[in-house]
C-alpha cells in the first residue's frame, strides 16, 4: 500500500529531491531515445553532452546557447507570472509577432531614422505591441468572461496573418525576394554581437536585465506575493489588496511586455526585417510555455531550464551535422524532461508512505 | 446556386468531421472535470498510427508491390482494412491520452502543462516515427484510397448523393457518436456518475464513486476519439498520405468548439459545421472574387481563427449559461481529503 | 565492363593518394527546408544529394526541416563547424543566413538555391527557369480544357510564381483565345488540406484543368477523384493521379550538384550565378535543371505538339516570353518597346505584373 501524505514542513530536500529524480529520469530516457535513433549511441551521446569542446569554435556554440535561452527565459518568466495565478496566456507567440510588427512600424512611422539612438524607441514599441496584443484576451476575460486560454491561442494565428499582410502589402520590400519580406532596417539599428562572429549579442544582456527586474517583482514585492497566494486561494488574494481582475490585467501586461520585447530584440538582432510568418515565427513562444513549467514557475528554475533545453537543442543540431542523428532527439528529450518534472512535482507537496496507515506517525507529522 | 450550396456543404462535411470527432471526445473529458489540451498531439500520433496500420494491412495482402507502393486492381483498400486501421488509430490515441491521465490523475500534475506537453510530444514523436524509424519512410509511402460506404453510382443521386452517399464511413459515425454521447451523458446512470465527478469530485468521492478511475476512462475515450479524428485527416480527408504536422491547428479548434458549445453535444455539432463552412467558403470566395484586395484576402485566411474568438465572446457574455453547463471542477486535480 | 574500369581507376587513385599524407574526404552538407518525404521540392534536392554521395572521395550530410529565417543560421553554422567543405542551402529563405555564415567561414564554400545575393566570394547562387515548363503546360491546358476555365493554385505573390502564371497564360492564349484562368492564393507552400480545399473550390467553380505552384500532391489527388486533369509540381506526381496527370515540371539538381561537388573536391570551385532551364545553355546542350516528367492522359497530337514545344524551348528556337508581350492594361512591355526579341532576364527576375488576358489583380 502506497499513500501520499501532505507535507507540513518544506525543507531543502522537498524541492531538490523531485528535481534530481526528474533529471535522472530525463537522462535515462534521453539515452534510450539516443540508442533507438543512433547507430553509435555512446559516442553520439558524448558529442551531445560535450559539443562546445568538440566544435571548431567553442564561442560560437556558447553564443547559440545563450541567445536561444535568452528568448525562452524572458518569455517564460513573463508567462509564469500569470500561470502562478491561474491566468493562462498561451499566445506568447502572437505577442512576440506583434512586438516585432510594432517595432518595425515605429521605424517606418518615424521616417526610418539611421541612428543607434532610435533603438530604445524600437524596443519600447516592441513592448507596447506585445502588451497591446495581450490586452485583447485580458479585456475579453475581464469584461466578457471569455476563456483567455483559447482566445490568446487563436490570436497567434491572427497575428501571423497580420505579419503576412504587412510583408506582402504595405511594407513589402525587394520585389525580387522569393518570400514575403520587408526592407531591412538600417545597419545602425541592428543589435551588435558582444563577441565577434557569435550570436552572443547585447539583446541577451537586455533580456537578462529584464528577467532580473521581473524576478525581483515576483519574489520580493506584495504584488508578487499576492500572485503566489492566488494560485492556491483566490480569496486570500483579496486580503492582499488585489482584485482578481487586476491579477488578470497585470499577468497579461507583463507576459505581453516580455514577449513583445523578445520580438523587438529578435527583429533587431536576428533578422533585421520582417518576414512572412512561417519563416519568421519558429515556435519560441510555445517552447517558452514548456520552459515555464520546466522551471516550476520560479525565475531561477526558468533560467536554468532555458539554458539546459537550449544546450540540448543546439547540441542536437550539432550531432545531426556531425553524424546524421535526427534532431527530433531534442524535442523528445524536452518532452521527457517536462513530463518528468510534472510527474515528480507532487513529491515536493507530499511524502510517499509505504505500508499500512499508521495514525500515530501521521499525527506527529 | 443550389449547386454551390451543396458543394459548400459537401466540402464542409469533410472539414467538420475531424473537428466533430475530436470535440465529442474532449466534451466527455471536460464533463468529468479534466481539461486535456493535448488534442492536437493525440490527433497526430493517432493519425500516424492509423496510416501505418493501413499501409501494413495493405502491403501484407498486396499482390503487386513496386517499391514501397502497392498497386491493386480496384485502387482502393477494402472496408475491413480501413476499419482495422481506425481501430489502431483509436487505440494509440487512447494510449497517448493514458500517459496524460497517469500524470494528471495519479501524479497530480497540472492539467494545462501536461496537455501542452502531450501536444509537443505528439508532434515530436510522430515526426520521428513517421520518418525512417521503422525501416519505411512513411512520408513517402503511398496507400490506395479508402472505399466509399455506399455503391459508387449512388453518388449521382441529386442532393443526397454528394452529401450522404459519397461520404466516408467516419462521417455517419461522427453523427452516431454524437447521439450516443448525448444519450450516455443525459440518460444513463454511468453518464450521471461522469457528470457528478466533474461537478464536485469531493462529493462524488464521498458517495463512493471511483473519481480517478472514471477520469482515466473519459481521458482515454477522448484520446481514442482524437486518434480517429487524426486518422480521418490523414487517411480520408484527401487521400491517404502522411505528412509531418498535417493537422495544422485542428486540435485547438476542437477545443474552442467545446467552449463555443457550452458543453452541449447539439451545439458541438452546430459549431463544427459552422467552422467547416467558414473553412470551405474561404477558397471559393477567393476563386469567385479574383480582384479581392489584399486586406480582405488575409482577413478571410484569418477568419477561421477570428470567428471562434467572436463567438466565444458572445457566448461567454451570458455567464448563466456557462455556469449551468460548465463542469465546476474543470481542471482541478483531485486530492482526497484526509 | 565499365564498372571494372571504375573499380580499377578508383583503386589506382586510392593507391596514388596513399603515397601522400592521408587526403581527407570532401564533406558536402545540405540544408533542407522540408522532409525528403514531401515528394516535391526537398525530395528532388535529396535525389541530387544521393548523386553526390555516389562520387568518389565525397561524403554528404543533410539537415532536414530547417526553418527558414534566423534559425537557419544555426543549422548552416553547425555544418560549417563540423568540417564540411561545401554547403548547399536549398530554399530562398536561407539567403540571409547563408551570406551571414559565409562571412564568418571564408574557407568554406556555400551554394544557395534560388537566391540573388552573393555578399562574399565564397557564395554562389543557382536557380532554375521553371517557367519554361509552364509554357509547355499552357499549350497542353489550352487544348485539354473544355470549360475554358483553368484553376491555378498559387502560393505567394512573388516574381517566381507570377512569372509562372504569365508564361502559362501567354502560351495558352496563343492556342485558345477563350481560355481563362482563376487564381487562388493560398499563402503557403505546403499545407495539404488547404491546397486540397483550393483545388476543390476551383473545380466546383467550373475549372477542368488544375495547375499548382505549391508543393504537396493534394491537388493532384483531388483532381483524380473529380475526374479532371492536373499538372504536377517539383517531382513526378503521376502516381497520385493515374488518370488525371498530364505532365509534371520536375526539378533536376543532380548534374549541377555533381559538377559543383567535383569542383570543390578538385579545388576548381569558383563563385558563379547559374540559371539553367530545360538545358544548361538554353541552346540544346546538356539537360539543365528542369525536366518534363511523364506526359500522359492527352491525345497523341497534343502530346506531339507539347514535346515539339519543349524541344524548341530547350534548343533556343523559342523563348518563353517572345515579343510582343502586352501588360494587363494593354501597354507593350518595356523590353519589347525597347526592341528586344523577348523579355530580358532582368525583367523576369523582378516580374510583378500580369500579362494581358489575365482578369485578376495581384494581391499586394
Amino acid at each position: 500500500m502506497i499513500r501520499l501524505i501532505p507535507r507540513t514542513q518544506f525543507g531543502f530536500w522537498a524541492t531538490a529531491f523531485p528535481l534530481i529524480l526528474a533529471l535522472s529520469i530525463t537522462v535515462v530516457v534521453g539515452f534510450l531515445v539516443m540508442v533507438a535513433m543512433s547507430e553509435q549511441p555512446l559516442s553520439d551521446t558524448w558529442t551531445l553532452l560535450t559539443f562546445p569542446w568538440q566544435a571548431r569554435t567553442a564561442s560560437v556554440q556558447w553564443g547559440f546557447v545563450l541567445q536561444k535561452s535568452s528568448y525562452l527565459a524572458i518569455m517564460a518568466v513573463g508567462l509564469s507570472i500569470g500561470y502562478r495565478a491561474n491566468v493562462w496566456n498561451i499566445g506568447a507567440e502572437g505577442q512576440f509577432a506583434f512586438g516585432s510588427i510594432l517595432a518595425f512600424g515605429a521605424y517606418v512611422l518615424f521616417g526610418m531614422p539611421d541612428t543607434v539612438w532610435f533603438l530604445p524607441v524600437m524596443l519600447l514599441f516592441g513592448v507596447l505591441g506585445g502588451v497591446a496584443w495581450a490586452l485583447i484576451p485580458a479585456a475579453l476575460r475581464v469584461w466578457a468572461n471569455t476563456n483567455e486560454l483559447l482566445t490568446s491561442l487563436m490570436l497567434v494565428y491572427v497575428a501571423a496573418n497580420v505579419l503576412n499582410y504587412v510583408t506582402t502589402g504595405p511594407w513589402k520590400g525587394d520585389p525580387k525576394a522569393g518570400q514575403a519580406e520587408s526592407d531591412p532596417i538600417h545597419e545602425s539599428l541592428r543589435i551588435a554581437s558582444i563577441i565577434e562572429r557569435t550570436d552572443f549579442h547585447w539583446g541577451v544582456i537586455i533580456s537578462a536585465g529584464a528577467i532580473l527586474v521581473l524576478a525581483c517583482v515576483v519574489l520580493f514585492t506584495t504584488f508578487g506575493y499576492s500572485l503566489r497566494v492566488a494560485q492556491n486561494t483566490p480569496r486570500a488574494q483579496k486580503f492582499a489588496g488585489f482584485s482578481p481582475q487586476m491579477t488578470v490585467w497585470m499577468s497579461f501586461v507583463l507576459s505581453g511586455a516580455t514577449a513583445g520585447l523578445a520580438g523587438a530584440i529578435f527583429l533587431s538582432a536576428e533578422t533585421g526585417k520582417l518576414i512572412q510568418s512561417e519563416n519568421y515565427l519558429n515556435g519560441l513562444g510555445f517552447t517558452a510555455i514548456v520552459i515555464a513549467f520546466l522551471g516550476r514557475l520560479h525565475p531561477i528554475g526558468i533560467v536554468a531550464a532555458a539554458l539546459l533545453i537550449s544546450y540540448v537543442n543546439v547540441g542536437a543540431t550539432y550531432v545531426q551535422s556531425a553524424s546524421q542523428v535526427d534532431d527530433s532527439v531534442a524535442e523528445l528529450v524536452q518532452v521527457t524532461a517536462l513530463f518528468a518534472v510534472l510527474g515528480t512535482a507532487f513529491l515536493s507537496r507530499y511524502r510517499v508512505v509505504f505500508g499500512r496507515p499508521d495514525l500515530s506517525t501521521e499525527g506527529a507529522a | 446556386m443550389s449547386d454551390l450550396v451543396i458543394q459548400i456543404l459537401a466540402a464542409s462535411m469533410l472539414l467538420a468531421t475531424p473537428l466533430l470527432l475530436a470535440a465529442i471526445g474532449e466534451l466527455v473529458v471536460e464533463k468529468s472535470g479534466v481539461i486535456n489540451l493535448g488534442v492536437e498531439g493525440m490527433m497526430l500520433i493517432g493519425g500516424l498510427a492509423g496510416f501505418i496500420a493501413l499501409y501494413q494491412l495493405q502491403t501484407s495482402t498486396c499482390t503487386m508491390l513496386i517499391g514501397d507502393v502497392c498497386f491493386t486492381a480496384e485502387n482502393s483498400v477494402n472496408q475491413f482494412q480501413y476499419i482495422g486501421s481506425l481501430v489502431v488509430a483509436a487505440l494509440v490515441g487512447a494510449m497517448a491520452a493514458a500517459l496524460f491521465g497517469f500524470l494528471t490523475q495519479y501524479f497530480r500534475a497540472n492539467h494545462i502543462a501536461a496537455g501542452l506537453g502531450l501536444t509537443v510530444l505528439g508532434a515530436g514523436l510522430s515526426n520521428s516515427l513517421g520518418g525512417n524509424f521503422f525501416g519505411v519512410d512513411y512520408t513517402a509511402a503511398i496507400v490506395a484510397s479508402v472505399p466509399p460506404l455506399f455503391p459508387e453510382n449512388w453518388s449521382e443521386v441529386p442532393v443526397l448523393g454528394p452529401l450522404l452517399f459519397s461520404q466516408n464511413l467516419l462521417v455517419p459515425f461522427s453523427f452516431l457518436m454524437l447521439v450516443a454521447v448525448w444519450f450516455f451523458l443525459n440518460r444513463t446512470r454511468a453518464g450521471l456518475v461522469v457528470r457528478a465527478v466533474g461537478e464536485n469530485h469531493h462529493s462524488a468521492y464521498a458517495l463512493g464513486y471511483p473519481v480517478i478511475l472514471v477520469r482515466m476512462m473519459t481521458i482515454m475515450f477522448g484520446g481514442a476519439m482524437a486518434g480517429l479524428a487524426g486518422a480521418f485527416i490523414v487517411i480520408a480527408q484527401i487521400a491517404p498520405k502522411w505528412t509531418e504536422g498535417i493537422t495544422v491547428g485542428k486540435g485547438w479548434l476542437a477545443l474552442a468548439l467545446i467552449l463555443f458549445a457550452t458543453w452541449r453535444p447539439g451545439r458541438v455539432l452546430l459549431g463544427a459545421y459552422l467552422f467547416g463552412i467558414v473553412l470551405a467558403l474561404e477558397p471559393r470566395l477567393k476563386a469567385i472574387f479574383s480582384n479581392m484586395s489584399l486586406e480582405i484576402s488575409y482577413f478571410l485566411t484569418a477568419l477561421p481563427y477570428i470567428v471562434p474568438v467572436v463567438v466565444l465572446v458572445l457566448i461567454s457574455r451570458n455567464p448563466v449559461m456557462i455556469r449551468r453547463n460548465a463542469p465546476a471542477s474543470l481542471g482541478q486535480s483531485f486530492e482526497p481529503r484526509s | 565492363m565499365n564498372r571494372v574500369i571504375t573499380l580499377l581507376a578508383s583503386a589506382l587513385t586510392f593507391g596514388a593518394f596513399a603515397a601522400f599524407p592521408a587526403q581527407a574526404e570532401t564533406k558536402v552538407g545540405f540544408v533542407y527546408v522540408g522532409p525528403p518525404g514531401d515528394l516535391g521540392w526537398t525530395y528532388r534536392h535529396d535525389i541530387g544529394r544521393q548523386a553526390v554521395e555516389a562520387l568518389d572521395g565525397i561524403s554528404t550530410t543533410a539537415l532536414e526541416n530547417v526553418p527558414e529565417g534566423p534559425e537557419a543560421v544555426e543549422a548552416i553554422t553547425q555544418l560549417a563547424e563540423t568540417g564540411h567543405d561545401l554547403i548547399f542551402t536549398t530554399s530562398f529563405g536561407f539567403m540571409d543566413a547563408t551570406n551571414e555564415v559565409a562571412g564568418s567561414y571564408p574557407d568554406i564554400k556555400f551554394e544557395h538555391a534560388t537566391g540573388y545575393i552573393r555578399a562574399h566570394p565564397n557564395v554562389t547562387t543557382f536557380s532554375a527557369r521553371f517557367y519554361e515548363g509552364r509554357v509547355v503546360e499552357g499549350l497542353i491546358a489550352a487544348h485539354m480544357t473544355e470549360s475554358n476555365k483553368i484553376g491555378y493554385i498559387a502560393s505567394f505573390p512573388i516574381p517566381e510564381v507570377i512569372r509562372g502564371i504569365n508564361a502559362f497564360m501567354l502560351e495558352a492564349k496563343q492556342h485558345n483565345p477563350d481560355v481563362e484562368v482563376e487564381i487562388v492564393w493560398v499563402f503557403t507552400w505546403f499545407d495539404p488540406a488547404k491546397e486540397a480545399a483550393a483545388a476543390q473550390a476551383l473545380i466546383d467553380n467550373g475549372a477542368d484543368v488544375i495547375v499548382q505552384h505549391t508543393d504537396s500532391p493534394a491537388a493532384m489527388q483531388i483532381a483524380e477523384n473529380a475526374g479532371i486533369k492536373a499538372f504536377g509540381q517539383a517531382s513526378d506526381m503521376s502516381r497520385f493521379g493515374p488518370t488525371a496527370h498530364l505532365v509534371s515540371i520536375v526539378d533536376d539538381w543532380d548534374s549541377y550538384y555533381v559538377d559543383r561537388a567535383i569542383a570543390a573536391r578538385d579545388g576548381t570551385w569558383e563563385q558563379q550565378d547559374t540559371w539553367w532551364g530545360l538545358t544548361k545553355d538554353g541552346m540544346g546542350g546538356e539537360t539543365g535543371m528542369v525536366v518534363m516528367g511523364s506526359y500522359g492522359n492527352m491525345p497523341d497530337n497534343v502530346m506531339a505538339d507539347a514535346k515539339a514545344l519543349e524541344a524548341a524551348l530547350a534548343n533556343g528556337e523559342r523563348h518563353s516570353f517572345p515579343c510582343p508581350v502586352y501588360m494587363q492594361d494593354g501597354a507593350l512591355a518595356d523590353d519589347c518597346a525597347a526592341g528586344e526579341a523577348h523579355l530580358t532576364d532582368g525583367t523576369l527576375v523582378g516580374m510583378n505584373w500580369y500579362i494581358q488576358g489575365i482578369d485578376a489583380t495581384i494581391p499586394q
